[in-house]
């Protein structure tokens, strides 16, 4: 029974034809790029748009769509000798590990295949592996909104509104704020504002690994002076890995106590 | 055997069930009837687990039925159901079978009778809705569970599949076996049910043996007596 319920959901995403449209999707992005910039550390730099901004949303939306599309299947399940704890872990880690092995293939596959790619592999798979964090967090707020809310379109559009102030609002809130106090000292102020937005985090991550801190204006600057290069580096991750954790567990709990 | 003892539950403000007090006994099929909104489904829901109780409890042979384990011992047949649209017939049965592990017993034979045999290697998603209705219902049976929990179960089967199912409704009923039915169709409740429990606004307003309550207002049709009653209440 153990991994049962994994099992099986995880065969029916194999077969599903979403896994590999991100796949084909990513990859032609990663191999376009790689291609036409005939330069893969700028190939990079594009990706890592694509990783914070596009990725994310597509995930979330994609997992919304999973949690609202089988609730009767979830129900069925739950009619059964199952501990609800087992069938949402084994369930989502069923949706999420096709799509995060298809996000790291897509942006992987064409940094081997061309030969313009290979010194940056390494590179490609640090991006990989953060755009996977970020969209496992983003998808873990969609099961957290979609068990929260009943009704599929309200749960989306609370979802889009999540995504458009963490990618958009949140950067431009921060940069109004940073501006209209410019006669005070907000060093500390503004590394608070960037741990809460893991979109911000995971750029920052991303840039630092990169040795690009440089062009990440204030906030990036801030925590390599702040932390240095590699405590700066191992706090971020550590951020991360909480905003990842909070909203599985929220979720979590919200399954336990739900009424179907 | 399952005991209800003053049951409520509220969504928000909205209280759907109240103090609903009832016993499913064994070897009766109770049908569950009432207008749309007076808390059926919460009942049957509550009784599956899927809704939480607020107050009251619900009994399976003494035992919490909000313990997954209880839950081995019942048997449901949803009026949708819905399994991983990619998976076939065949493989949704193993996988049943894997999750009930601890329940010895098989029982294939409605999967011939309802000639679910030819269509086992077919993807759940190319099954038209009585097709899907037929799979649910092999489940629903394949562990010889104590109690049979089938909610509007012949939606959607062909009229032979249907007398099918229906005989093996009365087949696990004469065994001993506790069922809870729900069915907007009277005609075929006053085919399969013993007791009858009306409910209204989230009251039971009514439980009362089929016969008892046909003889009670004298007529052969559950639909005309149905009628009558409700009248008579308003008018008191």
């Amino acid at each position: 029974m153990k991994k049962t319920l994994f099992l099986f959901q995880f065969k029916n995403q194999l077969r599903s034809k979403w896994v590999y449209i991100v796949l084909l999707a990513i990859c032609s992005l990663s191999d376009l790029m790689l291609r036409f910039s005939g330069d893969g550390a700028k190939s990079i730099l594009s990706l890592i748009n694509l990783s914070l901004f596009f990725i994310p949303v597509i995930v979330a939306i994609q997992t919304a769509m999973f949690i609202y599309g089988n609730r009767e299947y979830m129900e069925l399940v739950l009619t059964q000798p199952v501990k609800r704890g087992v069938l949402i872990v084994q369930l989502w880690l069923a949706f999420w590990i096709p799509v995060a092995l298809a996000i790291f293939l897509g942006m992987l596959l064409p940094f081997i295949y061309l030969q313009e790619g290979w010194p940056y592999v390494d590179a490609v798979i640090q991006l990989s592996f953060i755009t996977n964090i970020l969209a496992g967090i983003f998808s873990l707020l969609a099961v957290l909104i979609s068990l929260s809310h009943d009704d599929k379109a309200k749960g989306l559009g609370v979802l889009l509104g999540y995504w458009l102030f963490l990618s958009i609002v949140y950067d431009g809130l921060m940069l109004f704020t940073i501006q209209a106090l410019s006669d005070f000292s907000l060093r500390e102020i503004s590394l608070l504002a960037v741990s809460l937005n893991p979109v911000d985090l995971a750029r920052i991550l991303l840039l630092m690994l990169n040795n690009g801190a440089a062009l990440l204006g204030v906030t990036g600057a801030l925590f390599e002076r702040f932390a240095g290069t590699i405590v700066g580096i191992i706090s971020i991750s550590s951020l991360l890995l909480i905003w990842f954790l909070i909203p599985g567990w929220l979720s979590y709990k919200k399954f336990l106590s739900k009424d179907f | 055997m399952i005991e209800i003892i003053n049951l409520s539950k509220s969504f928000g403000t909205n209280r759907i069930l109240q103090q609903i007090s009832l016993s499913l006994k064994p070897g009766k099929v109770t049908a569950l009837i009432g207008p749309n909104g007076a808390g059926k489904s919460t009942l049957i829901k509550t009784i599956l687990g899927l809704v939480k109780i607020e107050s009251g409890s619900i009994l399976l042979d003494g035992l919490s039925v909000q313990d997954e384990k209880t839950r081995a011992k019942i048997g449901y047949m949803p009026q949708a159901p819905q399994f991983p649209p990619h998976m076939t017939v065949r493989e949704i049965i193993e996988f049943v079978q894997k999750l009930r592990v601890e329940s010895p017993h098989r029982d294939m034979k409605l999967l011939n009778q309802l000639g679910l045999q030819f269509e086992l290697d077919k993807p759940f998603k190319t099954l038209s809705g009585g097709t899907k209705q037929k799979v649910s219902a092999v489940i629903a049976f394949l562990f010889l569970p104590e109690v049979l929990i089938l909610d509007e179960p012949t939606a959607g089967l062909d009229p032979v599949s249907a007398l099918t199912f229906k005989n093996r409704v009365r087949e696990e009923s004469k065994s001993g076996k506790t069922i809870l039915y729900t069915s907007h169709i009277l005609q075929e409740i006053e085919e399969l049910a013993d007791e009858l429990i009306y409910l209204q606004e989230g009251k039971v307003v009514l439980q009362i043996e089929l016969k008892e309550f046909l003889s009670t207002y004298k007529t052969h049709s559950l639909e005309q007596a149905l009628a009558i009653h409700i009248s008579k209440q308003e008018a008191a």
